[in-house]
């Protein structure tokens, strides 16, 4: 079965931010939740690159294995969710995730911070697939509807892909080949190799 | 007899609780598969139940330039809802499968290491791409501290179980004599019980966000259990209030006599003269070394863990990932470290020492009692105090357990009701939160 990833080219990343405008868009995101974000290495200095970062449902995903409620999970074609209803806002997901994914409503932690929010890979929640509950909680269930998430599938340059991890990676691969150049692919290494014992 | 009887039995089934957790910690492989829905009796959901599962694939190749790839094939089920999935009976051999094409991506893979750089969004570590050590902070939640926690807390309670089987109830030599002698005021009392109330509250529920979602969750299914926890989440944090002002207090009344000295030393070197009862005590001023060890355990533990406790209460507000994982790490190390000594510190005062319970419950203590472990002490408050047997029934014991209680419940309900004002409410947040209108396509 296809393993879902996301892979962003930064030697094409244009640092446009359309995909986080995209994000929050199709899911209604509110102010203060960033799903998706930009990140700009060696601003303004020869090499400088731009990196759209988001969840990037992780193999062995570390907030999964620390979440004191057992409300996030992943599916079968890795994709990581959570069910709010269950969440107690504690906050160690983030301190747990490599991307700085999770999202919460409340800065603060008196008592909680809130039902923890992040990228769903525009795949919802638990709630019944493409659900009026499952798109007030968790956004529009792409995935469902045979679709890849919105900020790859409408980025301008192609930086961002999504998708089949086997498919996106030779996309990426024949790419560099012809042009003779990449960068790698930012953060797969601990997303989807990082716990692997021993090496 | 029926003290180390009960010791005894306490030590088998503290033994085989360590066995249990001994194994269980050898035998751990904290690995995430796959589960298609929460466990524990939450909802099924696989988002691509009802697609071809060519189709997302097909999509995938869309995106290769110049676009080469069929139409895709549409999903035979659209909006609307299709049947959730069923858990996944074979995601270890998924996880397993998505790592094993390790090699074949080997030649794109970077370094995994701290990157960071600049985002134009004000949140907090916004700019840190990755972070790497998140990986490392899971395995000290996951492995050290969580089994560390359970072998050391089960391992001392045997020990403990262990020496009451072995020396049974450290019994007055001379007896009761009937005649008491003051040795904790009321106001002391008061003070010890609201620390003790805060602390034990604050331990168990600390103990349920570790452990109850390995103990707990399971028999009572996922919402029971997250209710659970999430109020114990918010009595920890209320109940911290009052078990900081406790030790503040106790830290004015009793700091003086708590210096360490000379005779501490001695008074350790034999073992406090718990371990024999021919062996004459070892003298002690109003506090023996190991009631010392127990303040500076309390003190410096629960300063610590008050001052990282705040730390978590404001995430990212004083530090950046390290510094919030390392005062997670801490607080819940030190908060274990801190329940294995009061365990200890319970112990003494109750079931292992004749008389011991009296000096809190009731503030006055058998005047034999004190002559045996507090010889120094006894003699000078001896000469102060008016031989009385008629103390004790007259001290109300009670008044000052539910005084001190009840100023930790006052002070914890003051704490709900500044964190109501600060917070915002539910219903906002439920505004901030989740869009107020939706536009679902037909």
């Amino acid at each position: 079965m296809a393993r879902m990833k996301f892979l962003c080219d930064a030697d094409r990343c244009i640092e446009c931010n359309a995909c986080t405008t995209a994000c929050k868009n199709e899911h209604n995101v509110p102010w203060g939740i960033n799903r998706r974000r930009l990140v700009t290495i060696g601003d303004g200095e020869p090499g400088e690159k731009s990196v759209s970062i988001a969840c990037m449902h992780c193999t062995d995903a570390p907030c999964i294995a620390v979440c004191p409620v057992s409300c996030i999970y992943q599916t079968d074609i890795g994709v990581v969710l959570h069910d709010k209803d269950l969440c107690i806002g504690c906050g160690y997901c983030f301190y747990a995730c490599p991307f700085g994914a999770p999202q919460y409503p409340q800065a603060t932690n008196f008592g909680s911070r809130g039902k923890m929010d992040k990228c769903t890979y525009c795949a919802g929640g638990p709630e019944a697939n493409g659900s009026e509950a499952e798109y007030r909680k968790y956004g529009r269930n792409r995935i469902a509807e045979g679709k890849l998430p919105l900020c790859a599938e409408m980025c301008s340059t192609r930086a961002l892909l999504a998708g089949d991890g086997e498919i996106i990676s030779q996309i990426y691969r024949e790419r560099t080949l012809k042009r003779g150049y990449g960068s790698g692919a930012w953060g797969w290494a601990t997303a989807y190799y990082g716990s692997e014992r021993g090496s | 007899m029926a003290a180390r009887a009960a010791g005894s039995i306490a030590a088998i089934i503290l033994g085989v609780l360590l066995v249990v957790v001994a194994v269980r910690s050898l035998a751990a492989e904290d690995l995430v598969v796959p589960s298609n829905g929460v466990t524990a009796g939450g909802r099924r959901d696989s988002p691509v139940d009802h697609l071809d599962p060519s189709a997302l694939s097909s999509r995938a190749r869309l995106q290769q330039w110049p676009g080469s790839a069929e139409p895709p094939t549409r999903p035979s089920l659209a909006l609307g809802g299709g049947e959730n999935g069923e858990q996944s009976s074979n995601g270890k051999r998924l996880v397993e499968e998505w790592r094993s094409d390790r090699s074949t991506v080997q030649d794109i893979l970077q370094e995994p290491k701290m990157r960071r750089g600049i985002a134009t969004l004000p949140a907090p570590a916004a700019n840190i791409l990755v972070q790497p050590q998140g990986r490392s902070w899971r395995q000290w939640h996951n492995e050290q501290i969580f089994y560390g926690g359970g072998l050391y807390i089960f391992g001392l309670s045997l020990l403990i179980a262990l020496f009451l089987t072995w020396r049974g109830r450290i019994s007055i030599r001379e007896g009761e004599s009937g005649q008491t002698i003051e040795r904790f005021s009321p106001f002391e009392r008061a003070n010890h019980w609201l620390t003790a109330v805060s602390f034990i509250l604050m331990a168990l529920t600390g103990l349920i966000i570790l452990y109850g979602d390995a103990l707990l969750r399971p028999w009572l299914g996922a919402s029971a259990y997250a209710a659970l926890a999430r109020a114990s989440a918010f009595l920890h944090v209320t109940f911290a209030v009052p078990f900081f002002l406790g030790v503040l207090v106790m830290i004015v009344l009793w700091i003086g006599q708590n210096i360490p000295e000379r005779i501490d030393w001695q008074w350790l070197k034999r073992g406090g003269g718990f371990l024999s009862d021919t062996q004459e005590n070892p003298p002690a001023r109003k506090f023996n070394a190991g009631q010392k060890l127990v303040f500076w355990g309390v003190v410096l533990g629960g300063l610590f863990l008050t001052a990282t406790g705040i730390g978590l209460m404001f995430p990212f507000f004083w530090s950046g990932y390290t510094g919030m994982q390392l005062a997670q790490a801490m607080h819940a190390a030190v908060g274990l470290l801190m329940i294995g000594l009061i365990i200890g510190h319970i112990y003494i005062g109750t079931v292992g020492m004749q008389g011991a319970f009296e000096a809190m419950w009731s503030g006055h203590v058998d005047r034999n009692w004190a002559k045996e472990h507090h010889s120094l002490w006894y003699r000078s408050a001896a000469q102060r105090a008016e031989p009385s047997s008629t103390a004790r029934r007259r001290s109300y014991p009670i008044v000052a357990f539910a005084s001190g209680s009840a100023i930790a419940v006052l002070f914890a309900l003051a704490m709900v009701a500044i964190y109501q004002a600060a917070s915002i409410s539910e219903p906002e947040l439920a505004n901030r939160t989740y869009p107020r209108s939706v536009h679902l396509e037909p």
